[in-house]
């Protein structure tokens, strides 16, 4: 099976006036179709930097990342710009939606920016909302919605342009663990239903246990990886209730 | 804790064998199937120190049992209840032991064991997550699971220190 996206010992190096900052050293990471992969790693081990990397927003110092077997590095900006626009939804910590726009029109407007026909830019903006559980939200603007609601917009749009990656930063650093844990499983829904592919950053361990497989970032590497699996709660009750009694 | 649990279920009103191994496994969120030879051998350490008395349904003393707290029996409940837990939960206590024997007996590979560890807790966590999501209607079960929950994180964090003062120390 081809990978989705991978990375080919990958480098990313910022010059800081004289001084460089190591933020990416040598990864070498691949992420199959219908995956959920989780990178979990302290403040400033590089989970931003190498996202950006995967999500072709900034270009590696040294080795390759392919985006569907294609070398980001042999593609020009416009058809970066392509790639971005279509094939990678983004969802970030701060939500970035449009301010003045409501949850539907910011929707919406990725559907225009990726080109998407008449017909799809009228019905999908709802059909996501209400997906993503907000369909009585759709006219309300990201300021007349809590976090965890502004985060689902952030998802529906996202995946407006049906991408084939799907990548977060950070997505419940905003959000109580309540709410952050219903979007994760959010989330996770959609990553089962409908086979998308999400590779999420955060520092989060119990966000990151969501993960069909964790990988560990420090300083730059990645220091562990561990595949999840089992739906096994009772195993796990069970053993708790049993050091209690 | 089992002779606390039957006292504290006792407290309410008396109850035979079967009714508290029943009681207590609900209070559990039915996930926990009770030794019965468990409680009984407890109920009748209890019963020979005081602390319950126990009625036979007939007059020779056989048929069921039923149970009922004795003032004593309240007093040590009540006692025992008061005091705050002064012993605290033992730390990575296995774990940690076998970091302590590995360096004991000269194994310099500490980051497998860590990493294999690592792998045990998230898999726990994970477990724990989907318990969480599933126990919501059971409080009391759902703050045992959220409290479980929080202790694996911050385990997780301790592991990556171990990491990483174990590697600054071998360098
Ligand atoms: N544009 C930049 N210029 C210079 N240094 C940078 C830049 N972006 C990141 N860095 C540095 O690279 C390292 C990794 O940063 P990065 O933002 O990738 O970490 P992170 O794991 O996302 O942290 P956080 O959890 O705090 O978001 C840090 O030391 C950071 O200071
Ligand atoms: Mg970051």
């Amino acid at each position: 099976m081809e990978p989705i996206i991978e990375t080919k010992e990958v480098w990313k190096v910022y010059g800081m006036n004289g001084a460089s900052v190591e933020a990416v050293c040598g990864i070498d990471l691949a992420v199959q179709q219908g995956e959920f992969v989780a990178i979990v790693g302290p403040s400033g081990s590089g989970k931003s930097s190498l996202l950006h990397l995967l999500g072709a927003m900034d270009h590696p110092t040294r080795g390759e990342v392919l985006f569907g077997n294609q070398p980001l590095h042999k593609m020009s900006d416009a058809q970066r710009t392509d790639l971005r626009a279509h094939q990678i939804g983004f969802i970030f910590q701060t939500f970035n939606l449009l301010p003045n726009l409501s949850a539907l029109e910011n929707v919406e407007i990725a559907l225009r920016l990726g080109g998407a026909a008449k017909a799809e830019r009228q019905a999908r903006p709802l059909e996501l909302l209400e997906r993503v559980g907000l369909g009585p939200r759709a006219r309300h603007l990201p300021r007349q919605l809590s976090g965890g609601e502004r985060q689902r917009v952030a998802i529906a749009r996202a995946l407006a342009n049906r991408p084939r990656l799907l990548l977060a930063d950070e997505p419940t650093g905003n959000l109580d663990s309540k709410t952050g844990a219903s979007l994760l499983e959010l989330l996770r829904q959609i990553n089962r239903q409908d086979r998308q592919t999400v590779v999420m950053v955060t520092h989060d361990f119990r966000a990151a246990s969501h993960a069909d497989r964790v990988l560990v970032l420090r300083d730059g590497r990645i220091r562990g990886e561990t595949r999840l699996q089992g739906q096994d709660t009772h195993r796990a009750l069970g053993q708790l209730l049993a050091l209690e009694l | 804790m089992l002779r606390y649990a039957l006292l504290g279920l006792l407290a309410h009103q008396p109850h035979h064998g079967y009714e508290l191994k029943t009681g207590l496994e609900q209070a559990l969120g039915g996930n926990w199937e009770i030794n019965f030879g468990q409680i009984y051998t407890t109920l009748s350490r209890l019963e020979r120190d005081g602390l319950v008395t126990g009625t036979a349904e007939a007059e020779d003393g056989r048929g069921k049992r039923t149970y009922s707290l004795t003032p004593s029996g309240k007093a040590d409940l009540d006692a025992s209840l008061e005091q705050a837990v002064e012993k605290p939960r033992p730390l990575h206590d296995e774990f940690f032991i076998k970091l302590v024997i590995r360096h004991l007996a000269g194994y310099d590979d500490a980051h497998l064991a860590l990493a294999r560890q690592r792998q045990a807790y998230l898999q726990q966590l994970r477990e724990l997550n989907l318990a969480s999501a599933s126990q919501q209607e059971d409080p009391l079960v759902s703050l045992l699971v959220e409290g479980a929950i929080l202790h694996l994180q911050a385990d997780l964090q301790w592991l990556g220190m171990c990491e990483e003062r174990l590697e600054a120390l071998s360098k």
